[in-house]
């Protein structure tokens, strides 16, 4: 049976402005989290941007690496684009929530 | 969203950011100028020892303002900053180095209750680790003792703002703990100077009860 051992963190990020490709983000997180720990952070990290949307993406990265995570997502430097860390939760129904009620809200 | 706040004195005016923040759909309708603050920052750097201690006990500064930070380049203003009252925030140039920023000075602040302010703009630029060298060699020589700090990251425009949350995780990495730098101290530290202004506070450790109402 194989066992899990990494918990991960999902962190929903929302851009003030439309949101950049997913190769993109993802590039210059890459280029970040390089920068700021090095390969082997880089590769204990084990990021993946889940998706992305109208005014937000979602991001899962490891327990561990979850502050290295939101630093280098501080560091994301797009034209005029202010980025925020809305919520950082452990299972990816919890930030699936936070979104529906968001757009229910722009409905509304 | 409590976000970095504008660090230097030749900033954008409050009103200014606020009305930009508006106009962008930044912030909602009814935050004002209440969910703001002004501070002044008057720095080594740019003027003398005299004339900051000379406009630091001009009292119609202290009407204006909420919070009053100094940013040492010598021992003398460092120790001055450091015992003053009137003084909230002491800001660390790693430029000055561990001649003036010690274990000693450190006690001294937490004594009188005074914040440190760490500025983490160098993250944003390409090449960065000497000035973390710097930093980290300041931060480490003050120990265990129980010293707050504040960040920043000195937005010049209100798109470089970031949130307190993600300035906690960039001080994180160079050893400043969550616990340490945490939103709250310059949270109380705001609403004492903020009753002070109003009179509810007439001297430190007295407090006028229902002078609100």
């Amino acid at each position: 049976m194989v066992v899990k051992n990494e918990r991960k963190r999902y962190i929903l990020v929302e851009f003030y402005r439309s949101p950049p490709s997913k190769r993109e983000l993802i590039n210059q997180l890459r280029n970040n989290i390089e920068s700021l720990g090095g390969q082997l952070a880089l590769a204990k990290a084990s990021i993946h941007v889940i998706d992305v949307l109208d005014h937000f993406a979602i991001i899962r990265a490891t327990t561990e690496s979850r502050d290295l995570v939101e630093s280098a997502i501080q560091l994301l430097d797009f034209d005029d684009n202010l980025v925020t860390i809305r919520v950082v939760s452990g299972t990816i129904a919890k930030i699936n929530t936070l979104l529906n009620q968001e757009y229910r809200d722009e409905i509304d | 969203m409590f976000v970095s706040y504008f660090g230097h004195q030749d900033d954008e005016s409050l009103a200014d950011v606020i009305s930009f923040l508006k106009n962008h759909e930044l912030i909602y309708e009814k935050c004002s100028a209440k969910n703001f603050y002004n501070r002044l920052t008057f720095s080594e750097f740019d003027s003398t020892f005299k004339e900051i201690r000379k406009q630091i006990s001009n009292h119609s500064i202290r009407k204006s303002t909420d919070l009053l930070v100094v940013e040492p380049k010598t021992a003398g203003t460092a120790a001055f900053a450091a015992r003053d009252g009137r003084i909230d925030v002491v800001r660390i140039n790693p430029k000055v180095g561990l001649s003036i920023y010690n274990k000693r000075y450190a006690q001294r602040l937490v004594e009188n209750d005074t914040l440190v302010e760490i500025d983490l703009s160098f993250y944003f630029k390409n090449y960065y680790s000497k000035e973390i060298r710097q930093l980290y060699r300041i931060v480490t020589s003050f120990g265990a003792t129980p010293v707050k700090y504040v960040l920043t990251n000195s937005p010049r425009h209100p798109f470089q703002l970031r949130s307190y949350r993600g300035l906690q995780s960039l001080a994180q990495l160079f050893g400043i703990e969550r616990h340490a730098s945490a939103n709250r101290h310059i949270r109380e530290k705001l609403m004492v100077n903020r009753k002070k202004r109003e009179g509810i506070i007439p001297t430190p450790g007295v407090e006028l009860i229902g002078r609100e109402e």
